[in-house]
């Protein structure tokens, strides 16, 4: 299974790289939105974990470009934080599967992934 | 051969003339010879030709010898002349001899022989006489240029032969000594010439000395002159020896050097006025500074509490204004007591700890309203090799760069000024820094960059008019930077920009030994007031009036006494539980006051005083403390200072606590747990390594990043950036940071450039920074910083 992660903090993005690693999966670095982008058309993801918060492309930008535009069946939860609820909101109208708020327990997130991961 | 020998004979008897000249052509003496009948005929010759001897008939008709020769030595001439004498004139000869004739020879000895020894000897004793004269001569010349050189340079010299106690005094000696030339000079005169007790013992004693050791010495006298000056003497006695070492002469010379001793007490005296009128000056600018800085206390003060109370856009427009000016002032005076105290050579510097990045950042905070209000770009740059936490001077430093960005910015109108600081070299203790301010204003002419430095002084006095300034500015700025071993250079161009650039010297903060860490506390409530007695003692009522409004803001009242007898009632009637105390009061000022009750109060003894004081000085805080004061407020003072002072006090926390134990309680808080991130690397101490040395590598400049779109408002790129390292705070578990992060980010929202927000981002680059050196020192992880960053990029 492919996943991939799309986060600005080199850090986070490298702890759940680690984690999802071990947990088994394939997994796709992205460091901005626009790098994501471009990855989710070539290598084809199985699920997407998107910060809100990106520079170049949002976690929005994303929703919107996979769900409506190229209108892809891959599930998509949302990175959030304390304080961005609205946008989580917006993200959910565009077709966001699921959303996670920061700092959340790393086996929450593979939970969640799971679970959308058997649904699709 | 010989020259013929010129001779003249004078005889008025042929046969002895003839006699004279066949003797000598048969002498074998050759000679050219002349004869003349009369003695006037012979003067005439004489006159016209010079001779080299004369042969003169002691008897002529028209005169004698002796008359001849008179005549001889009136006109100036020296020919020996050799008497030819009558039996019978020889007892008159002998006396004509006397008179300078040279010779005489009987009529009856005109042989060859006797003529030729007579010509031999007249001749031998007119060279000797002429060698003689000639030394004479020379040896009057010699005498005259000493006695002349001695009237000149006022220096008299005296001798004894020891052999005879003969003793010669020069001219001069008589006249310095005021002594009638008419004195015979004796070694008694050599004595008495010395009118004080004192100065005989004293001359006594060294000629002793000198004969004694065959040796030489120097010594000096005063002279009461006849008219009542005083002259001053240098003496030296020397013993001359012969050549078997023995003493054979003392010489002495006595120098009159009064002139170049008055000429000296005039400089002496010139140069105490001088210190006396700096000293005057100093004073004056001390009481100015006192003077000025009093009622600016109370100007400031009020214009804050006013400030505090309901304005409407008007007043509170009016307040700024007010503050602004007062603040400028205070500027204006400072730049002033700095000038004085470098210009006395009393500057001096400290050795404190600090944050470089701290300190660039409340300057940069500190002017970006001025850069904000001309629409100017105020940027700046850290070189990230340089180690944050320094040694040196923090308060100068800032007032470097203060006075040069403001200066840039004051100059600039359209473009940006930019701070750059970079590490020109480092060694294990220590580091040099450039510091360069660089702005795209209006630029100086080559020919005025030199006198931008110099006093009083702006590129053209319009310049001052347009700009306005003190005009010490750059004057203190060049002088703070020199005196502390650094050089100021100044790159321009007009209309374009200027560029300046100093180096400075820091030591470097050792590891494990980190800054005093003053993690901002949160605002102090003035709660704890509450159940103290405080009293206030300040002779000035405007000081008076608004401390009783601060306090009042704070709901508390205080006492006050007017000066130290009151105070001392006060204290005796009343238990305090602090002192405030103004340092300059009349009559009994603060330091006597603060003794009075450290020794006389018994179990008032020690109440804590801190001293308020208007002069701005460490050295007048060292003495405060020093006379038993407990702590120091300079006037103007920050009402929150003020009451950390008395809560430092009342609490009895020590403020200025060691380095290490700040350290220790700094970290003993423990910023940072890793039991989240542990959730993640499933207790894999390998990725937490990793992790962590990936914090510290990207930490640092995202902090940077943040501290700079704060200070320039830029909340987009800050929102941006803040949000970036969010996450890593939070994998940290930097729980302390991640509150702070939320308070920023609402800020953010509701009030974007509200002064909050600016602290609270403060607040969270000191804890990040704290949380950094807890990573390093603790758990070792900076070795590991490179090595594992390059293995995860």
């Amino acid at each position: 299974m492919k996943i991939l992660i799309a986060e600005d903090d080199e850090m986070m993005l490298k702890t759940m790289e680690f984690k999802l690693i071990r947990e088994g999966y394939e997994v796709i670095s992205c460091a901005d939105g626009q790098d994501a982008l471009v990855k989710i058309v070539s290598e084809k993801p199985d699920l997407i974990l998107s910060d809100i918060e990106m520079p170049f492309a949002s976690g929005l930008d994303i929703v919107n470009r996979v769900k409506i535009e190229l209108k892809l069946n891959i599930p998509i939860i949302i990175l959030s934080s304390v304080g961005l609820e609205k946008t989580v909101l917006q993200a959910f109208e565009l077709g966001a599967d699921d959303f996670i708020t920061k700092p959340f327990s790393p086996n929450e997130l593979i939970v969640r992934i799971k679970r959308l991961l058997i649904k699709h | 051969m010989a020259n013929a020998l010129k001779i003249l004979i004078i005889d008025d008897d042929k046969v002895d003339l003839v006699t004279i000249i066949r003797s000598i052509s048969h002498s074998g003496i050759i000679a050219d010879v002349e004869s003349a009948f009369s003695a006037k005929e012979g003067i005439e010759k004489i006159k016209s030709i010079q001779y080299d001897l004369i042969f003169l008939d002691y008897m002529m008709p028209d005169s004698d010898g002796i008359s001849f020769l008179k005549k001889l030595k009136d006109l100036g001439i020296e020919t020996p002349v050799i008497f030819v004498t009558s039996q019978g004139d020889e007892k008159i000869a002998s006396q004509a001899i006397l008179g300078g004739a040279s010779d005489y020879i009987p009529k009856t000895l005109l042989t060859p022989d006797g003529i030729s020894q007579s010509i031999r000897n007249a001749l031998k004793l007119s060279e000797s006489l002429k060698q003689r004269k000639k030394t004479e001569l020379a040896l009057k010349i010699n005498a005259n240029r000493l006695a002349e050189a001695q009237e000149l340079a006022k220096i008299g010299s005296w001798e004894i032969n020891l052999a005879d106690n003969e003793v010669f005094f020069s001219e001069q000696f008589y006249t310095i000594f005021e002594i009638n030339s008419n004195c015979q000079a004796s070694i008694g005169l050599l004595k008495s010439r010395l009118i004080k007790p004192d100065d005989v013992e004293l001359f006594e004693t060294n000629l002793n000395y000198v004969k004694k050791n065959n040796s030489e010495v120097q010594f000096s006298h005063i002279l009461t002159c006849k008219n009542g000056t005083i002259k001053y003497i240098n003496e030296y006695i020397k013993c001359l020896n012969d050549e078997n070492n023995e003493p054979v002469k003392i010489l002495g010379t006595i120098q009159d050097i009064s002139e170049q001793k008055n000429i000296e007490n005039e400089l002496i005296l010139a140069k105490e006025l001088a210190e006396q009128s700096v000293r005057v000056k100093e004073e004056f600018l001390t009481n100015m500074s006192h003077e000025i800085r009093t009622p600016m206390n109370g100007i400031i003060g009020f214009a804050r509490i006013l400030e505090s109370t309901n304005l409407d856009s008007d007043q509170k427009q009016s307040v700024d204004a007010i503050k602004r000016a007062s603040k400028n002032l205070l500027v204006i005076i400072n730049d002033i007591l700095d000038f004085s105290k470098i210009d006395a050579d009393k500057m001096t510097f400290e050795d404190v700890n600090f944050s470089l990045s701290k300190n660039i950042n409340s300057v940069i905070e500190l002017l970006s309203p001025i850069s904000k209000e001309k629409k100017i770009k105020l940027l700046f740059e850290i070189d990230p090799k340089i180690q944050d936490f320094l040694i040196g001077d923090t308060t100068r430093l800032s007032q470097i760069l203060i006075n040069l960005v403001g200066n840039a910015l004051k100059f600039t109108e359209k473009g940006y000024v930019e701070l750059i600081i970079t590490q020109e070299e480092e060694t294990e203790t220590e580091t040099f820094i450039r510091f360069s301010v660089v702005d795209t204003g209006i630029g100086i002419a080559k020919n005025k960059i030199d006198s931008i430095f110099e006093s009083f002084n702006q590129a053209s006095h319009g310049t001052a008019r347009k700009f306005g300034g003190t005009g010490l500015g750059l004057t203190i700025t060049r002088k703070l930077i020199e005196l502390q071993g650094g050089v100021i250079t100044v790159k321009s161009e007009i209309s374009k920009g200027s560029e300046f650039s100093f180096l400075l010297q820091f030591k470097k903060v050792q590891k494990g030994i980190l800054p005093i860490a003053k993690a901002k506390k949160e605002r102090l409530s003035a709660n704890f007031l509450k159940d103290t007695k405080i009293l206030l003692v300040e002779d000035n009522e405007l000081n008076q009036l608004l401390a009783i409004k601060v306090f009042q803001k704070w709901e508390k009242e205080i006492d006050i006494a007017d000066n130290g007898k009151v105070a001392i009632e006060k204290i005796e009637k009343n238990n305090y539980d602090i002192i405030l105390m103004d340092i300059q009061m009349p009559e009994m000022d603060g330091n006597e006051l603060t003794n009075y009750i450290r020794t006389n109060m018994g179990s008032k003894a020690n109440i804590p005083i801190i001293a308020l004081t208007a002069h701005a000085t460490l050295a007048e805080e060292k003495r405060s403390l020093e006379n038993g004061m407990n702590d120091y407020l300079s006037k103007p003072f920050d009402f929150n200072v003020l009451l950390e002072k008395l809560y430092n006090n009342l609490m009895n926390v020590e403020s200025v606590q060691s380095v290490d134990l700040i350290v220790q309680e700094e970290i003993s808080e423990k910023l940072i747990n890793f039991a989240y991130l542990n959730e993640f690397a499933d207790g894999d101490p390998d990725f937490i390594g990793k992790m962590v040395s990936l914090f510290l590598h990207n930490a640092p400049l995202a902090l940077q990043s943040i501290l700079e779109s704060n200070a320039m408002d830029d909340i987009k790129v800050l929102k941006a950036e803040v949000h970036k390292i969010k996450s890593s705070i939070g994998l940290l578990g930097i729980k302390k940071a991640s509150q702070s992060i939320e308070i920023i980010e609402n800020e953010i929202q509701i009030d974007p450039l509200g002064q909050k927000r600016k602290e609270e981002v403060e607040q969270l680059y000191e804890i990040c920074q704290l949380a950094i050196r807890e990573l390093e020192t603790i758990h070792g992880f900076s070795r590991l910083e490179s090595t594992c960053s390059s293995e995860l990029d």
